[in-house]
């Protein structure tokens, strides 16, 4: 509660206009900062799309004689914004050929969940009765089980590797879209039009379709925006534990792995990476937050 | 404005939308089910340790079908250089050679019998390795959640009943970038600020008391961080309640509004809160964050045996951590019906 | 005694800041309240008269973004001006407050008696024991049966009407000179309506409290309160003494209110009278009457001049360019009312 109650006598002019230039000033980036946001994943990724657009250097080539650079020392080569790794490698340019595969991963396996998520939920919600009781059971025994633990064990098993990545990943989220479409669609199926389009003699496929799909796809989009951030958490947390992606390829979990051992003397290998993915991440969450909240505004 | 008086006259499609973490909140007690169970206390709980069954069950046929079935356990666990006879002999000694249905029912009689197979990393009944890790975690997932619960709840609380308040715009972000960044990495952090540069801290193994500080803490930053949002939403929702204006009308302080009144109404959804961030500890963060302090839990044993390709000890490592889970969110739920039920019968 | 006012309420501006804009929500009140008087403040929903009742004690929601300009004088101090701590003092001490939803009014996990006692305690410094035994004796007194059993009781073991019960002993614990009850009986049943109507009545009488009114239904008026004043898009639209007012409503807005009370003559025709159109949302800030679009009578003045409060009679007033045309044939030239009384 914020209550502001005017001076006795009438308003001061003064102050009350430079308040106003302030507040003012706090709701245009509040209301523009989105755009700061976007901006960023924009960045992100035409990186993916044209590193060498944005590495200064070849993320290959190694220089023994430029090994463990700080940030912002130089080599013969130039200036190591982000400072080299213990073969003399620019770390940013590192980062930025990372992208791709983090962004690649990241993304796919969010659609391959989301799209599982979204059946199941809408089948579950549509139909009720048993189907739904399985579906959700399956998904409540994936909420119970240590989830990490499974995908270490499946990726031992099978292998890691960026398509075992694909399948592990998307069964780590699919629950959380199931979830939401779910209740969305238990609630939806309530409403009049819906009863309406039943009485009218929709067929089933095409109530989902045309009705209970535009209804849910705004809270999906969100959360997609959102479970890519997490996705990217998760494999980073498996790469870095061995059991993700492996060299040569490069995320940027794995460059978190590979800086661990020299974190006591070249801190920037491990710190750096994880302040990226923790600013993607946090982008992310922020826009994810942003657009639910806009929806909520505008209606 | 003009849209909030005709709300009620516009598609759903179109109605205003309320926060993303309440709804969450909602879904999670009312969607799922989960806890919207009438019947009898000992009902619920046979019915809820049948679903726990079944769901261990089913991982465990998971696990072995993908092992025995799609993958070749002889082929995987065999070394490098390994010769056909010495493959055709794991081949034996995995019993490859039998129909799949029988060996299905021998494992699972095995593991009813908590025969998890022998470590070949450490020469011994793979259950034993496990069951000498998993007090560690268990330690170490209890004082994580006594930070987060610290982190999380007052501080939530707070800025609950401080919305959109310098404190609840800062605390609000800071939460949100602690679920952004990855937990290993921040352990990493602290290892590198109060390990190397102040060596404060021990910064692996569990060799003294302190060596919990560190590990904890990052558990507890990471799900204090959840715990943070989520009370925070369900102290916003009771402060936005009439019986708060009452009681300002009454005269109170904001501090006695929250602590006599507000705080009551909300300390059931806060113990089911952290009891559910408990559960959500082990899915992910706990086994990670062990790997990098080098804390002697199912998680790093699990991730060394990942790297030896120790398939039996990987496999009683899910298990039993599985089964634990299973069990402490069956305790969770009942611990909540109780309470729910004894205020509903007061 | 009789000429000092209890309540005086001077260029009230209340004024909401949402995401879509300023909500002028009151705009500009002026009234005073005696000691022991009674007033009933009537409107459609989004006329300002809730706000108004909360502003004088400045009660507002966490998230309510909100500019209060003017002045509420009680007591020899400025209610809008006075910090924190010395508003909590009035707020439950010197003036009570009712709230229209018994339902959600009381904290659901408290026993009733424990939620009296707390502003007993409080105002009164009562210990705990002494605060537990007034809190029976208010219950009986707001015609709890068996109160010291219903004391220890929570808010989801009485009835509805019951529950507006216990928040009227809860407004009237500390014996308050004002008490603001804010469409008190909108939520209950009709008959139990007119019990809370005849207790909140007999309760300002024996107490000498001041009663504020709320309500959308001049029939809750008429039987409870000596003057009212209607509210309309935020401002004051008429004011009288209430059986003044019954027999010589002025404003068209007051006129149309009037005729939706149901009445027995009505009752074979089965005809009832609504004033067409919506309320405005925002209110103040045109310069036109804001009732214009919906007014029967309106004239091109009303859309384009804001009508003056002018007096129409003894302690009347109405702010309808008509009643200033009126007053002009009649007294003298329209006055501020203020001057008038």
């Amino acid at each position: 509660m914020s209550v502001i109650v005017a001076k006795r006598t009438g308003t001061d002019p003064g102050r009350t206009s430079q308040h106003r230039v302030w507040s003012r000033l706090i709701e245009a980036l509040g209301s523009r900062g989105w755009i700061l946001l976007v901006l960023f994943l924009v960045l992100l990724v035409a990186a993916s799309i044209v590193p060498d657009v944005f590495a200064p250097h070849d993320h290959e080539t190694q220089n023994l004689r430029a090994r463990l650079l700080a940030p912002g020392e130089s080599s013969p080569d130039g200036l190591h914004l982000l400072g080299t790794d213990s073969l003399g490698r620019d770390l940013f340019s590192r980062m930025v050929i990372g992208t791709r595969l983090t962004m690649f991963i990241a993304v796919t396996a969010t659609l391959i969940g989301a799209a599982i998520g979204v059946l199941f939920g809408l089948l579950g919600g549509y139909f009720g009765g048993r189907t739904d009781r399985l579906l959700m059971r399956l998904g409540e025994a994936q909420t119970a089980m240590p989830m990490f633990l499974v995908a270490i064990l499946l990726l031992s098993l099978l292998g890691p590797s960026v398509g075992i990545l694909l399948v592990v990943l998307p069964c780590l989220v699919w629950p959380i879209f199931a979830r939401v479409v779910r209740a969305e669609a238990l609630r939806l199926r309530e409403e009049t039009f819906i009863e309406a389009s039943i009485a009218t003699g929709c067929s089933t496929s095409t109530i989902l379709g045309r009705h209970l799909l535009p209804n849910v796809a705004p809270r999906i989009l969100v959360l997609c925006v959102v479970e890519i951030g997490h996705v990217m958490l998760s494999e980073a947390g498996l790469s870095f534990l061995g059991v993700g992606v492996q060299p040569p390829d490069t995320t940027w979990g794995l460059l978190i792995s590979e800086g661990r051992p020299l974190l006591a003397v070249a801190w920037w290998l491990t710190i750096l990476p994880g302040v990226l993915l923790g600013i993607t991440v946090l982008v992310l969450n922020l826009l994810g937050r942003y657009w639910e909240a806009r929806s909520g505004a505008a209606g | 404005m003009g849209m909030q008086t005709t709300t009620e006259t516009m598609p759903p499609s179109q109605r205003p939308r309320r926060g993303g973490l309440r709804r969450w909140l909602r879904d999670l007690r009312a969607g799922s089910d989960r806890l919207a169970v009438g019947g009898s206390l000992s009902g619920l709980l046979l019915r809820r340790l049948r679903d726990g069954v079944i769901v261990l069950l089913l991982v465990v046929t998971v696990i072995f079908f993908l092992a025995h079935v799609v993958g070749n356990p002889a082929l995987v666990f065999a070394p490098v250089d390994a010769t056909d006879e010495h493959i055709a002999e794991l081949h034996r000694q995995f019993g490859l050679d039998r129909p799949v249905a029988e060996r299905y029912w021998e494992y699972l009689v095995g593991l009813a019998q908590l025969d998890f197979g022998e470590s070949t990393w450490q020469q011994r009944p793979a259950i034993d390795a496990v069951k000498e890790a998993l007090p560690s975690t268990i330690y170490l997932t209890v004082v994580g959640l006594g930070a987060a619960a610290v982190l999380g709840v007052v501080p939530g609380i707070v800025a609950g009943a401080r919305a959109r308040k310098p404190f609840d715009k800062t605390s609000n972000l800071l939460s949100v970038a602690a679920l952004s960044v990855p937990n290993f990495w921040l352990g990493l952090l602290l290892i590198l600020v109060l390990g190397v540069q102040l060596g404060w801290l021990p910064t692996s193994g569990r060799f003294e008391t302190a060596s919990i500080v560190m590990p904890a803490l990052t558990l507890g930053i990471v799900h204090g961080g959840r715990i943070f949002q989520l009370v925070r939403s369900a102290t916003f929702e009771e402060m936005s309640k009439p019986y708060v204006t009452v009681a300002r009308s009454k005269g109170l302080t904001e501090w006695n509004i929250l602590r006599r009144h507000v705080v009551r109404n909300t300390g059931v959804t806060t113990a089911t809160i952290v009891g559910w961030e408990y559960v959500r500890m082990w899915g992910g963060a706990v086994f990670a964050i062990e790997y990098v302090f080098a804390w002697p839990g199912v998680g790093l044993l699990t991730i060394d045996a990942a790297h030896r390709q120790d398939f039996f000890v990987l496999q009683a490592a899910v298990i039993i951590a599985g089964a634990f889970v299973i069990f402490s969110n069956l305790l969770i739920d009942m611990g909540y019906q109780f309470i729910d039920r004894r205020i509903a019968a007061s | 005694m009789s000429g000092m006012p209890l309540l005086e309420v001077e260029d009230l501006h209340v004024t909401f800041r949402t995401a879509s804009g300023p909500v002028h929500a009151v705009d500009g009140v002026s009234f005073t309240m005696k000691p022991g008087s009674s007033l009933g403040v009537v409107g459609e929903s989004g006329s300002g008269k809730s706000v108004t009742a909360r502003a004088l004690l400045r009660l507002f929601a966490i998230t309510d973004d909100v500019q209060i300009s003017g002045a509420v004088h009680f007591d020899g101090q400025d209610l809008l001006r006075i910090d924190e701590r010395r508003l909590r003092d009035v707020r439950g001490g010197q003036i009570g407050m009712i709230f229209q939803d018994p339902l959600t009014s009381l904290n659901p996990l408290m026993a009733v008696g424990e939620q009296i006692a707390e502003s007993l305690r409080l105002h009164r410094g009562m210990s705990r024991s002494e605060a537990a035994a007034e809190a029976v004796e208010l219950l009986a007194r707001v015609g709890i049966a068996d109160p010291e059993q219903r004391a220890t009781e929570l808010p989801s073991s009485f009835s509805g009407g019951m529950r507006q019960r216990v928040m009227i002993s809860l407004a009237i614990a500390c014996r308050p000179r004002m008490l603001i009850a804010d469409e008190p009986t909108t939520a209950l049943d009709v008959t139990v309506q007119a019990e809370i109507l005849l207790l909140l009545d007999e309760l300002r009488r024996s107490e000498g409290m001041a009663l504020m009114l709320i309500t959308h239904d001049f029939g809750v008026v008429a039987a409870t309160c000596d003057d009212v004043q209607v509210m309309y898009a935020g401002k004051l639209v008429e004011k009288a003494s209430m059986a003044h007012l019954f027999d010589r409503a002025n404003h068209p807005y007051t006129e149309g209110l009037l005729r939706l009370v149901p009445r027995f003559e009505d009752a074979h025709t089965g005809r009832l009278h609504p004033i067409g159109g919506q309320p405005p949302i925002t209110g103040g800030g045109g310069s036109s009457c804001a009732f214009a679009p919906r007014c029967s009578y309106a004239v091109d003045r009303c859309r384009s001049e804001v009508p003056p409060e002018v007096a129409v009679g003894p302690q009347h007033l109405s702010a309808c360019w008509l009643a200033t045309d009126r007053a002009k044939d009649t007294t003298e030239a329209g006055q501020p009312w203020r001057r008038a009384q």
